[in-house]
């Protein structure tokens, strides 16, 4: 198993064997690194799963509790009394949605821009994300009442479309100019259409683009909690909004959170290790160089 | 499709791709923030009827000390984390950028940071730092380290703070970057290979080059979104102690749904509005550049 | 047979009229059945002791309630979207008047219940108002009119250590300010803190309004400017900041309910003074340690320069303005704090707004002595202002949070009180 990077392992073949000492530290290096920035990402989810295994009296103690009687209390009383499955498909629904919308108006719209170079439009839509969420809760929440639309999944997917849409069109941007302009030109001067040229031709040579930016745009929906806060309702409370229900007026319940967090976060880490290897294989196929 | 407007529909691509985003974009965001406009030239305390007062709250927030503190900790915020966030991440790109067994794993654990629900997340942190009771202190205390107050000190809320945010942010920044480094074509390396460049002319002249457009991206995104933080920061300190990590954000949200003024709330907003814009349209020109 | 006909006639309408009279006039908790409502609830311990209760109103009444259910802050963003708004799908909420009365009565959107109680088929004839705290049920009127009952008197006390107190040799818990210092003092040993208390900004003035009020101060002048520049009303913060600068927990000014019952939980502080209902949290050995749940002892506020002067604070339940059911929202209510529920509610944990629930045997016999003394000492002298009467209440509360803070941070305090009234003059002056 070599540990060294595409240019180091073409630069190899080159080296001296005397070398393979001083690359065997570097390896070592490298993967002490890595360890390091792993356990730092790590740590809180650690933390995170203690907790939820954890009663409250051991979760607050000042002189951290490793050993204990690890209790499914907590995972019981957040399935229970809470009714988490059903958040949990409002946010599947609400996050899928999003993410399909997102990509039907962005992607047409990324391809423009990048082929175009429509930079005045790209700014446009940057616009999306530069403004504060918070300027649009109190007029949305006044129009989408005028129109009989709080808590329903149009209300909530709408204004999801907001997190998930310029995200995808800014990845995309990047990733359709890559796409060969030959490829392009070839195929509509055999009487493919644009329409054509891009469904047929750009869509699928930038796959691992649009699988990164729906992940992206999928997990920013799921977690968003400002809009769901003011818009949702009990037929459409997504999980982030009830997860602050373990803040409650006497204590806040660190086993029923951290319980909730994990269930929250295990959906979408499955599905991140899915796909994670799709787009690894995206890449390395080489669909992009033709 | 039929002919003639399949014809139509080529000649017009330029304006027809992107028009459905357009106008959903009208919609839900150019609405919203006309509908903010209007608000913010009325002093509307919420449940009173709104009197107008043109730019009154305008010139109320250029004399409101909080106002400036308020862009203060904005900015400190953003100009600790986002420089931290690019070198990390591009060290992470460049660490992970390589064969080895487990990689997909390795990479999802990456991303677990920014997939994990912030407000929950938050929570979390909020627990490792209490100055009393976190894990936080404990470890300092193990290693010989002297405690330390971490949100609950006026210096140190926004330092505090911004660890978070790098800890939720970096893999971002990394995911862009390691998805631009493996696009670079490795015919390049190879010929770099031929007329004799070492490892770090290689990075220097192919590597960054090839991603500076995705390091630009990143670091526009990742600008634009520290700037409006809000989730942590409302959840670990409430812009505490006192205001010493009040962004403008947090600030105008206070202002909004705690204090009612939902006109100086709106007028707080078009500040922060302007100030992002200002940041984001900065650095959109070095993505025009030439590179 | 002409006669017959109209005398039967005369005999039935005489017995339908009757029949009809009785009906209008007597209660009838069905007369709703059927209806959907829907109230608003802070994440408090009264609306989980009343949520499993709920299928039970439902067969009683035939009227089908949907809570939705939000921690505090959050709660009360989504109240005021709602009831701004005129959210015709919103029955009823819980409320805090000592909070935002002010405002939601001038705003108009609470509903006043007097029709309702002035009518025997609205009314059940079991309420009997008078049963209810009279400051508790004071703060829902205004002018003379009702918008609402109270749920819960909520004051605060001093928790403490009584093996901890053993220890240091001290016979009984502080009676007034000067012993809650030396107490203080002689309480903190290594890192467990000899007192702590909110000092979070306007998380703290809940509980500092109680230091504010017994050193003599008030919120406000006589004429409704601010009043915590006064002298009173600086030595009250001079004395707070000194106990917990010198024997408090580290972290103050970042210190509210939460952090101050864990910490105390967890051993970690002797005395703590906060809200009487944490006292569940107590007795809880999920949630506490068991050196701690076996100790615990609880007292009233220390007395001041003027005196023992504590608040209450008062949560009920309102009828919403804009509902289209407001008589089955009334029903629910009524219901919601019978004297039945509040009996069960003070089991619960939830000091309960009505005396009845507090003769309540069973009660007597699980709750500490001491805590049941020392809540009913409080309510008896409690006053419900824990807030300025003025509409924006958040606003002056923070004002007053940051001179805490800066109080808190070594800051001189009169400058910063100063500063805070100046800052609050300002506040009412374009409210």
């Amino acid at each position: 198993m070599s540990a060294v990077g595409t240019g180091a392992r073409r630069r190899s073949q080159a080296t001296p064997a005397g070398d393979r000492r001083r690359r065997r530290i570097r390896t070592l290096l490298i993967y002490l690194l890595m360890a390091v920035v792993l356990v730092i990402m790590l740590f809180p989810f650690y933390w995170m799963i203690l907790t939820s295994l954890r009663s409250q009296v051991d979760n607050t103690s000042p002189v951290p509790v490793w050993f204990f009687r690890p209790t499914l209390e907590n995972y019981l009383n957040v399935i229970r009394q809470n009714n988490f499955l059903a958040y949990t498909w409002h946010s599947l629904i609400i996050a899928t949605l999003a993410t399909g919308l997102g990509l039907v108006l962005g992607l047409p719209a990324a391809y423009s821009i990048a082929r175009y170079k429509q930079n005045g439009l790209a700014f446009a839509i940057l616009m999306a994300r530069l403004t504060p969420y918070i300027t649009y809760l109190v007029p949305w929440y006044m129009a989408f009442r005028a129109l009989h639309l709080i808590d329903t999944y149009v209300a909530l997917t709408a204004t999801h479309l907001i997190v998930g849409m310029p995200l995808i069109i800014w990845i995309m941007i990047s990733f359709f100019e890559e796409v060969p302009r030959d490829l392009e030109e070839a195929a509509y001067v055999d009487g493919a259409s644009r329409f054509g040229t891009f469904t047929r031709i750009v869509l699928p040579l930038s796959t691992p683009g649009i699988v990164a930016a729906s992940i992206l745009s999928f997990i920013f929906s799921w977690n968003q909690f400002l809009f769901s806060l003011v818009l949702s309702g009990p037929n459409t409370k997504p999980v982030p909004v009830a997860v602050f229900n373990f803040i409650s007026y006497g204590q806040i319940n660190f086993g029923g959170l951290g319980a909730a967090a994990v269930l929250i976060t295990l959906p979408v880490v499955l599905l991140t290790l899915v796909i994670q290897r799709y787009i690894v294989t995206g890449l390395t196929m080489g669909a992009v160089k033709g | 499709m039929t002919e003639r407007a399949s014809r139509f529909f080529d000649r017009n691509a330029q304006w027809l791709f992107p028009l459905p985003a357009v106008l959903a974009i009208l919609i839900l965001i150019v609405g919203p923030v006309l509908a903010n406009a209007y608000i913010s030239v009325h002093d509307w305390f919420i449940g009173a009827t709104p009197k107008y007062v043109g730019l009154g709250n305008f010139a109320r927030a250029l004399s409101d000390h909080r106002f400036w503190a308020g862009l203060k900790n904005t900015f400190y915020f953003t100009l600790v984390a986002v420089p931290v966030e690019l070198v990390l991440g591009l060290g992470i790109a460049v660490l992970f950028n390589r064969d080895f067994r487990g990689k997909g794993l390795v990479r999802t654990i990456i991303l677990l940071p920014m997939v994990a629900t912030p407000v929950a997340i938050a929570l979390i942190w909020a627990l490792m730092f209490n100055p009393s009771l976190g894990v936080l202190n404990y470890f300092l205390e193990s290693l010989g380290l002297p405690r330390s107050l971490w949100v609950a000190s006026a210096q140190l809320a926004i330092p505090s703070l911004t660890i978070v945010d790098v800890w939720e942010w970096t893999p971002m920044v990394a995911l862009i970057l390691l998805a631009a480094l493996q696009s670079v074509p490795t015919e390049l390396y190879e010929a770099a290979l031929i007329d004799g460049a070492g490892p770090v002319q290689a990075f220097r002249f192919i590597t960054l080059p090839s991603i500076r457009s995705a390091a630009v991206i990143a670091l526009i995104l990742r600008s634009i979104d520290a700037l409006k933080t809000f989730d942590i920061i409302y959840v670990i300190t409430q812009g505490g102690p006192g205001i010493a990590s009040e962004t403008l954000n947090v600030f105008a949200f206070k202002t909004g749904f705690e204090f009612f003024r939902a006109g100086y709330a709106a007028t707080l907003l078009i500040f922060l509005l302007v100030a992002v814009l200002g940041v984001a349209v900065l650095l959109n020109m070095t993505r025009r550049s030439p590179s | 047979m002409r006669r017959r006909i109209l005398g039967f006639l005369a005999i039935a309408a005489l017995v339908l009229a009757t029949v009809g009279v009785a009906s209008a006039q007597q209660f009838d908790w069905k007369q709703f059945s059927g209806t959907k409502i829907r109230f608003l609830m802070n994440q408090h311990p009264f609306t989980t002791f009343i949520q499993p209760l709920l299928p039970e109103f439902e067969k009683e009444t035939g009227i089908q309630v949907t809570f939705e259910t939000f921690p505090e802050d959050q709660f009360r963003q989504r109240r005021l979207l709602e009831a701004s708004s005129g959210a015709d799908t919103l029955d009823g909420y819980m409320i805090m008047p000592g909070q935002v009365g002010a405002q939601y009565l001038e705003a108009g959107w609470v509903r006043y219940i007097d029709d309702y109680l002035n009518d025997p088929t609205m009314t059940d004839p079991n309420l009997d108002l008078n049963d209810f705290f009279g400051g508790a049920l004071n703060t829902f009127k205004s002018g003379g009119k009702v918008f609402g009952l109270p749920l819960q008197n909520e004051t605060s006390l001093l928790f403490y250590r009584k093996d901890l107190f053993q220890q240091a040799g001290i016979a009984r818990p502080p009676q007034d300010m000067a012993e809650l210092l030396a107490d203080a003092a002689l309480l903190k040993q290594g890192r467990v803190a000899g007192f702590a208390m909110r000092g979070k900004a306007a998380n703290a003035t809940s509980q500092i309004v109680n230091f504010l009020m017994s050193f003599g101060g008030t919120w406000l002048t006589a004429d409704g400017k601010s009043a915590l520049n006064s002298y009173q009303s600086k030595q009250a913060l001079a004395f707070y900041a000194d106990l917990l600068r010198n024997y408090g927990p580290p972290g103050e000014t970042n210190m509210s309910w939460p952090e101050v019952t864990s910490l105390y939980a967890q051993g970690q502080a002797a005395m703590i003074f906060d809200a009487n209902v944490f006292r569940s949290i107590m007795e809880d050995p999920k949630q506490t340690t068991d050196v701690v749940r076996n100790n615990t002892g609880y007292a009233p506020l220390p007395a001041g320069p003027a005196g023992m002067k504590p608040v209450v604070l008062v949560w009920g339940l309102s009828v919403n303005h804009a509902s289209k059911n407001p008589g089955a929202a009334w029903y629910f209510i009524q219901w919601a704090l019978s004297k039945v529920n509040q009996d069960k509610a003070i089991l619960a944990g939830v000091p309960a707004a009505r005396t009845s629930a507090w003769q309540n045997e069973e009660f007597k016999k699980t709750a500490p002595a001491d805590w049941i003394d020392a809540s009913q000492k409080s309510f008896a002298v409690g006053d419900p202002n824990w807030n300025p009467p003025v509409k924006p209440v958040p606003e002056v509360r923070d004002a007053y949070g940051q001179a805490i803070v800066a109080a808190l941070e070594g800051k001189p305090v009169g400058p910063a009180l100063d500063q805070a009234a100046q800052a609050i003059d300002q506040i009412l002056a374009n409210q």
